[in-house]
């Protein structure tokens, strides 16, 4: 039915209220720092390093940051008990279109990225990337950076091109090859004694 | 067309809505102003077979448990008495709120309900039984006020819709550590098992938060079936989830859990092997010292070699 009430709601406490507004501000912080954190990660295409990890969704997820303060912004007027019925659909219509929104800008942002990430002689080593949902894309700028071997010390490895990279050393493939049958030997002395 | 005769139309119209609304749904949300809910109760009393007397006193005992006493009650009083039809009565929260829980306590009508001004007016808002459709149809209100059924609750819930999406979510992460297994003779059923726990986790945890925020922002989970909070959860759910997989770089917590596992599993295969040895040290035992070895075992008295 159209007729909507007037206002439906029940009074929200203020712990109940000053809670959601913690975890979703929380939400824009942590957002902003991975953003930050990605800008930087692209900032080292430029210096030709050996390999960065991209998560393509971030940049995008800053277009849900008003849906997100929309929806703080409900909660503060609940407490408050100045919610209108008004203004609550106008807020659901508003975080509502901003997904669409969203899906647009990461299907854009991606075709993009990872179109310049080719330009600039970058490959997607799969080996590295992982399979979790949202597990960051691993590219790198020689194919032989990638070793399917480095599969199961992945986490190791980037960590160790990592520090590399924080060393302001020159990683070489040969290096690379190295670290990676280090990381293995001790995977194996771990994990296969038996 | 002459004002009656659309007003006549609007009627019957709003009839047949309140109609598809009862027959579609298993529940219903209402919001009825002061006078619509006195209505409301007088004709459910009614149909219970109470006569005016007892309605009067029953309005009177709902009053007196809550321990008020409204101002407009005396006013109204006579012409309940006397069964007049129309009451324009605009009793106080409390007093709203006293008749509301004595419906309640009656458990026929509703369950959940709720009394808050709007305008400076109290309203009751409440989610009825399927047995207190027949009452709301029958009230003059109903058929008249526009306003007064507030929307049906769909038979899809959030908490469904909820469900729903986590279901997904476990499919398509299945999906994608199966590929990765399918195509990665490197990974193993740790990685599988580990990545899974991680995205499931991780998008519980997403659409709880998602869900609570959105609830708040309603205001109360009762409103939480119409398709734009549903809308919202969902929306917010898939944002948080992905936002978390990013920031707590999802892939190194699977590898950890895996690694965890891998662990498990050593220590699982070294204590099989530690059985086995004593199994195979007990077998020699026997085979060298029968009797010795029932000694040991059950504590017989043995004394050396003189039972050889």
């Amino acid at each position: 039915m159209k007729d909507a009430i007037e206002v439906c709601s029940k009074p929200i406490s203020p712990l109940q209220g000053g809670v959601f507004i913690t975890l979703l501000l929380g939400g824009v912080f942590a957002l902003v720092m991975t953003a930050l954190n990605e800008f930087a990660m692209l900032e080292r295409i430029k210096e030709g390093v050996a390999l960065v990890k991209v998560r393509n969704v971030v940049l995008p997820l800053l277009s849900m940051i008003p849906a997100f303060l929309v929806l703080a912004w409900g909660i503060v007027h609940q407490v408050k008990q100045t919610m209108t019925v008004e203004k609550q659909k106008k807020g659901l219509v508003f975080i509502g279109s901003s997904f669409p929104i969203f899906l647009l800008v990461w299907l854009i942002y991606n075709t993009q990225v990872m179109g310049w990430l080719e330009s600039q002689g970058y490959s997607q080593c799969t080996w590295y990337s992982g399979a979790s949902m949202g597990a960051a894309k691993v590219m790198v700028s020689k194919r032989e950076f990638c070793i399917k071997e480095g599969y199961q010390v992945r986490i190791d490895l980037l960590d160790w091109f990592e520090a590399q990279h924080q060393s302001g050393q020159k990683t070489t493939v040969k290096q690379a090859r190295n670290k990676q049958s280090e990381l293995l030997a001790k995977h194996k002395a771990r994990f296969d004694l038996l | 067309m002459s004002t009656y005769a659309r007003s006549t139309i609007a009627e019957k119209q709003r009839h047949h809505q309140i109609h598809k609304a009862i027959k579609n749904n298993q529940h219903t949300l209402v919001q009825m102003n002061s006078q619509e809910f006195i209505d409301y109760v007088l004709h459910t009393l009614r149909l219970q077979g109470k006569e005016q007397q007892q309605i009067v006193e029953w309005f009177e005992n709902a009053f007196q448990k809550a321990g008020v006493n409204p101002q407009s009650w005396e006013q109204y009083k006579a012409s309940i008495k006397t069964g007049t039809g129309f009451i324009p009565w605009g009793v106080d929260v409390v007093g709203l709120g006293a008749i509301a829980l004595e419906m309640k306590r009656d458990g026929n009508t509703f369950s959940k309900y709720y009394v808050k001004t709007y305008n400076g007016k109290p309203n009751v808002v409440f989610k009825g039984y399927s047995g207190f459709r027949k009452h709301l149809t029958g009230t003059k209100y109903l058929a008249s006020n526009p306003k007064v059924v507030s929307f049906g609750i769909g038979k899809l819930g959030v908490a469904k819709s909820i469900k729903t999406g986590f279901v997904v979510t476990v499919i398509i992460s299945a999906t994608f550590h199966a590929f990765e297994q399918m195509l990665n003779d490197q990974a193993t059923w740790h990685d599988f098992v580990g990545g899974m726990a991680v995205d499931v986790g991780i998008a519980a945890a997403a659409s709880g938060i998602a869900w609570g925020a959105v609830a708040t922002y309603i205001g109360g989970t009762v409103a939480m079936a119409a398709v734009g909070p549903m809308l919202a959860v969902v929306v917010v759910g898939a944002a948080l989830m992905m936002l978390t997989t990013a920031f707590v770089d999802s892939d190194a917590l699977s590898k950890n859990l895996s690694d965890s596992l891998r662990e498990a599993e050593q220590q699982f295969k070294q204590g099989l092997l530690n059985v086995q040895y004593e199994i195979n040290r007990v077998e020699r035992m026997f085979d060298a010292d029968p009797i010795g070895f029932i000694h040991r075992l059950f504590g017989i008295p043995y004394f050396g070699t003189q039972f050889r």
